[in-house]
Parts: structure tokens; sequence; C-alpha cells
């Protein structure tokens, strides 16, 4: 018995698939904008993301699990962003960084779409215009709280998420 | 439809690509790896900035340039408030024009370090990426001192710039200044003579001086074909007149010369920034018009009298603000890509009457198609990524 | 002014003086208004002077102070010599249906400019090599740039199908 204690851990199987699945976040970044801008940094050196199990920023949306979509989706590039969405396989979640990609931002004119989440379901809204890199790491963390905690959480999806500071 | 034993085939590169900056889509013909035809198609990260601004004060719509070329925001305030002075008929005071050119120069380093990583990321080195990040986040940090901001600033105000630097962030301007020289030496060995550089990069994507006139193309890339054509030296604005530096100049056009030009430009930059911060004149850094700026930038930052309220009320509210005399401005500027001008239309109320900027990337674009002509596919990878092509100006 | 821009203005008056409506100075900047049918003309003589076309713009006229405008656009080109470093400033007033002969035989930077202005401003160029719409989608109906068309556009942003999750 002490020997099964110090070589095995019991565990059921869906915990096991949940941890995996949080700490290899393979994120798509649908980078436009200033915030696609901040979202490489946040790639890069001091920050890292590669830190928190996201080391690859896959390009090809079959390969990802999560979208950041970062910066202004206008009317041309909607349906571009839905294409790219449908073909992430599941389960997935996506990420609205910044103020132009959660509500349109500064930009209410006719050229740009208000909120991705009037077409496509976000998990997680990072606010800010454009975010810190830290916000985003942040926002990452909570869609890891997300699939930790979430039994059902694609049925019952707590309301949407806010984090950061206004402004930066 | 095809001849002999040619056969070509459609090959889309984008809207979502690693290597197409932004949003940009690419529509190839080619014939196994060569490239026959290629089209841009642009227009997705279309934002309707010229729009938004008939819509705005000429106040409000500076935080909006910021998020035109988000490498270089504080270009953009300087380009656009360059102009809306010029149809205001004022001019900055001495200080102010210094703070703005290091400001400036500055973002032209960012902007720089960024290309530069982004760049060679696309081309295959992945290590100039970090160091051009961490050069990037240097420069934030004293932005973030300076202004409270990291990247969207709108630091650069009409009739000056809004804050007095601290002594701290001459400091670090200093610092970092110092610094940097050595990073660049880095850059020049991983980079310079690498062979695998020069071989994915020389020779590839040439544009001659007379074509990439009759293309529109300016700033660095114009420089490397050979054209010593800098508006700093020849329109010179904000005082650049008064600065000691050199045009650095290639004569291929190829994309090797300009990653040259680009790397010489940041020397120059640097240059540009140690004699500024060594001569920075005293006095007021926002013109004391109450009309045109708000009372409470000076020195201050509350409004202490019922004069200053009232100022302030007029300057703010809707239907009120800065009303220039009927007329038009256009103010050229060297951006980071090229030459950047705000021409600006008013009809003598709050608002303006027509804004159009005049973006480099848009003109780089168009002439990528030709530069790529002949080429291998993975090449446009390099030369799309050697101009600099920035969508959200591109598109705006 | 600068003698340089001055005898450029005068051997334009020589040659396209009854086509010449008006020359102004500006704060500073030389511009020039020109008879619509001339554009092309005054530009193939500005041609080996003027080699960098900076830009091409219109602006909507229709609600411009300015008496004697109605319904048009003024449209206008950005010139700048790399010879002499000098700038001028073509203007051209047309109404609203009038055509334009398109100058990209002359600077091939005009294509992409004249569609710009054809895609946000409905103004048609003529011997254009591929006169479609640059920046908005093909699909897009209005003009955006004209006046009348509103801020928030009319309904164009809102009309994509919604993609729920598959479960």
């Amino acid at each position: 018995m002490e020997a099964l204690e110090k070589f095995f851990v019991i565990t059921r199987i869906d915990e096991i698939i949940k941890w995996a699945e949080r700490n290899s976040m393979w994120p798509m970044p649908f980078g436009t904008a200033c915030c696609g801008i901040e979202m490489m940094a946040a790639a890069a050196s001091r920050y890292d993301l590669g830190r928190f199990g996201s080391e690859f920023l896959r390009f090809s949306p079959r390969q990802a699990d999560l979208m950041i979509v970062a910066g202004r989706v206008p009317i041309k590039l909607m349906p571009v962003l839905i294409r790219i969405w449908s073909q992430i396989p599941e389960p997935k979640w996506c990420i609205s960084m910044g103020a132009c990609a959660s509500s349109g931002g500064l930009f209410d004119n006719y050229a740009v779409c208000q909120g991705i989440d009037k077409f496509i379901p976000v998990d997680v809204y990072v606010q800010g215009c454009p975010p810190s890199a830290e916000d985003l790491l942040e926002g990452i963390f909570r869609i890891q709280d997300l699939i930790r905690t979430g039994k059902k959480e694609r049925d019952e999806r707590p309301t949407p998420i806010r984090i950061g500071f206004f402004g930066r | 439809m095809q001849t002999n034993s040619k056969k070509t085939i459609f090959l889309n590169l984008g809207p979502s690509h690693p290597a197409m900056h932004g949003t940009i889509h690419f529509e190839a013909e080619v014939d196994g790896e060569i490239i026959e035809n290629i089209k841009a198609r642009i227009g997705y990260l279309h934002c309707g900035f010229e729009k938004q601004a008939e819509s705005m004060s000429y106040h409000q719509y500076i935080a909006v340039t910021d998020r035109m070329n988000y490498l270089s925001p504080l270009c953009n305030n300087l380009a656009y408030c360059l102009s809306v002075e010029k149809l205001l008929e004022i001019k900055a005071p001495k200080k102010a024009e210094v703070l703005r050119i290091i400001l400036a120069e500055l973002s032209r380093i960012a902007d720089h370090m960024v290309w530069l990583g982004t760049h060679a990321v696309d081309i295959g080195a992945m290590t100039p990426f970090f160091y051009g990040f961490q050069e990037r986040e240097k420069i934030y940090d004293i932005f973030v001192e300076i202004s409270g901001a990291r990247m969207t600033t709108s630091f650069i105000r009409i009739g000056g710039v809004a804050k007095d630097f601290t002594s701290k962030s001459y400091q670090m301007i200093r610092e970092f200044t110092k610094n940097h020289i050595r990073v660049l030496n880095d850059i020049d060995t991983l980079l310079t003579k690498n062979k695998i550089w020069i071989n994915r990069t020389r020779n590839i994507g040439c544009i001659l001086r007379e074509d990439a006139i009759n293309l529109g193309i300016t700033g660095p890339a114009l420089r490397a074909s050979g054209e010593p054509r800098d508006i700093r030296k020849l329109e010179p604005y904000s005082s650049y007149e008064d600065f000691e530096f050199e045009i650095p100049l290639a004569y291929k056009g190829d994309v090797y010369s300009r990653y040259l030009v680009r790397l010489e430009e940041v020397r120059q930059s640097i240059k540009i920034i140690n004699q500024a911060v060594n001569n920075v004149p005293s006095g007021k850094y926002i013109l004391d018009e109450y009309n045109i700026a708000c009372p409470t930038q000076n020195g201050k930052n509350y409004i202490s009298s019922a004069e200053e309220l009232i100022h302030h009320f007029k300057l703010i509210m809707d239907g009120h603000g800065i009303r220039p005399r009927e007329g038009e401005a256009y103010v050229p500027t060297e951006a980071p890509n090229g030459e950047l001008g705000f021409y600006i239309v008013s009809d003598g109320t709050d608002k303006p009457y027509r804004v159009r900027v005049r973006p480099p990337s848009f003109l780089h674009i168009n002439a990528v198609p030709y530069m790529s002509k002949g080429h291998l596919i993975s090449d446009i990878v390099g030369i799309l990524a050697s101009m600099n092509v920035i969508a959200g100006e591109m598109d705006r | 002014m600068n003698d340089l821009l001055q005898s450029v203005l005068d051997s334009l008056d020589d040659r396209f003086k009854k086509y010449i409506k008006e020359k102004l100075i500006d704060r500073g900047d030389c511009i020039v208004r020109i008879d619509k049918d001339s554009i092309y003309s005054v530009m193939e003589f500005l041609k080996p002077t003027f080699d960098f076309l900076i830009d091409i713009t219109a602006i909507d006229t229709s609600e411009l102070k300015l008496s004697g405008k109605s319904e048009g656009f003024d449209i206008v080109y950005q010139l700048y010599s790399t010879l002499k470093n000098i700038r001028l400033r073509i203007k051209s007033y047309i109404n609203k249906d009038q055509k334009v002969r398109s100058v990209s035989g002359l600077w091939k930077s005009a294509i992409s400019l004249e569609r710009e202005v054809y895609d946000m401003f409905g103004i048609e160029f003529f011997d254009h090599p591929c006169l479609e719409r640059i920046l908005l989608p093909e699909n897009f109906e209005s003009h955006p740039l004209r006046k009348g068309y509103p801020l928030k556009g009319i309904g164009e942003r809102d009309h994509f199908p919604r993609v729920e999750r598959a479960d």
C-alpha cells in the first residue's frame, strides 16, 4: 500500500484532462491593430507567455484551443473572424482583448463591428485601450480558472469576466 | 487558357497569416514557387478614421490618431498637431518643439526595433525579436514615466505637449541611449554579416529610384533606393533644422539595403536625442493661450479660478472649442515609415470639415506586387516585412 | 513665395491661361484651381517638374459654406518635386455625376489613390486600369465619405450570422 501511494496518484480522468487542457493552452492570435502589438509583447521577452503553458502561438486555427481577438474588427474582417472561429475544434475559448474588440471602442462608425460578442461567443473580456501585457496574462489565467472550476462550463457559462484597469 | 506546359495556380496568403502583418491579403499566381502575378487586397482594417474626424472636435481627434500607426503613435500625434497648428496659424513654444523631437525620435526607435524583430521572425530568425521587444519595453518605460501610458499616450497636444518631463525621465532617456548603442551592435553582429540573412535579403525585391518615386514610396524605403529625401532635412518642422544628423542612404533598393538604412537611422535618432536632451530650452511647454490649450495643463492639475473654469468650459464643450478660420493646411512629416501628413479642411466651425491622412503604408503595399514579381513565394514575406506596412495606417 | 515655384506657376499661366480659375496662397501653401477638363493636360505638363505625386483626395463640398457650390466634389492633387523641393496643390471642382480622366498613366501611385477616391466618394475615373473598391468590401453599396452618409452607417455593421458553440 505504501508503495502504491509513493508511486501512484489516484484521480479522475476528467480532472486530468482539465489539468492538461489548462496548462497547455495554445492560443490562436487574431491580432489586427494596437492590441495585436501588445499581444506580441506578451509573448516576447519580459512578459514571456510561455511560462504559463502557452508557449506556441498557433497561427493555424485547427491546432488551437484559445482564440485571442486583439484589435478592431471591421466589417470586412468579421466574416474572416467567424470562419476562423468555426474552424477551431471544440473545446475552445475566446478572449476579447481591448476596447475595440469588446465594444467597438473609440470607433462608433460605419466600418467597425460594435463588439465581437454579437457574433461569436466570448469568455473573457480584457479591457484597456490597449490593455497592457499583464492584463492579457490575467485574462489567460481566468480562462484557466474557467477550465478548472466549470464542470459544465459550456452549458452554464458564468457571466463574462471583465478584468484590467480602464485606460491603460 | 493555359498554354505550353506552364501551369499556374492561385495561392492565397492571408488575411490571417503569421507573416501578413496585421491583416493583408495577397492573391498570388504562382508557377511552381515562382510568382507570376500578385495582387494585394487590403481594407481588412478599414475603421473609418477620416469619417470619424468629421464628428469630433480638434482636441478629441488627437486620441484617435494614436490608434493609426500603433508602432509609433507619437509621430502621428505630432503630424496631426502640426497640421492643426498651421490651420490656427500658431507655433508651439521652443521647449515644446524640442520635447516633441525627443518623443518622436524615441518612437522612431521603438518602431524600428519592432520592425526589426518582426522582420527577422518572418524570415526565420527568432533572437532579434526578443532583442527588439526588450528595447521597445525600455522605451515604453520611459513613456510611462513621462506620460503615464504605455502606447496610446496622446501626449502631444495642440500648441505643445501635455506635461513637462520629470528629471527622472531625462535620466532614463540618457541611460537608454547609452545602452541602446550596445544592443544595436549586438543586432549588427547577429544579422549584418549573417550568411543566411544576406542570402534571404540581398537582391530580393529590388526597386530603382525612378520606379520608387513613381510608385509613391517615401521614407527609409526610398532612401534605400538612393534618393536622399528626408523631410526632416528638406522641409524641417518642429525645429529639426537645429539638430545635426545625417541621412543614411543605400543604392540597391533591395531588402538588405532597407535593413541597413533603418538600422543606421536608429543610430542617427540616438544622435538627435542626445543633442536634444542636453539642450532643452527653458520656458513654457504649451502655449499659454486659453482659447487653444486647456488652462489646467500649465503647471497644475486643477482649476483654481472662475476664469479658468469658464475657459475650460469654452474649450471643451461641444459647439465651442477651437475654431480655425476657413481654409486648409497640410504639413508633411517624416514618420518612421515615410511621409505622413494630415490634410485638414476647416469650415470655421469647431469640427474639421474633412481630414485626409496621407499614409505612407497605403502606397507601400501597392508597391509590393511590383517588387515581388519573379521571386519565390517565401520572398514575399521578406519584401512585405522590409516595407514595414502597418495595417492600421494603411487602411485607416 | 519661393522663386522656383513662381517660375513654374508662370509657365503654367502661359500654357493654360484659360483653364486656371484661381491661384491663392493659404497659410503658405500654393493652391491652383483649374478646370476639370484640363486636369490631365495640366498634370502631363507638370510631370517633368513635379515627379512625385504625394496624394489624391477629394472633398465633398455640399455642406461647405462657399458661394456657388452645389452638390459636388473638390478633387485635390498634392504634388512634390524632388528636384526643386517645392510643393503644389491642384484643386478642381466637379459636379456629382461627372467623370475625371485618370492620371494613372503618369504616376503609378495614382492607381491605388484613385481607387480609394472612387471607393470613398464614388467619383469615377476613366482610363483607369482597374477601378474597383479597395478598402471596403465589394458588396458595400454606399460611399461613406459623402456628407449624406450617416456616421454610423445604414446597418452594414450588424448583418452577420451569429455563431453559437457546437453543443
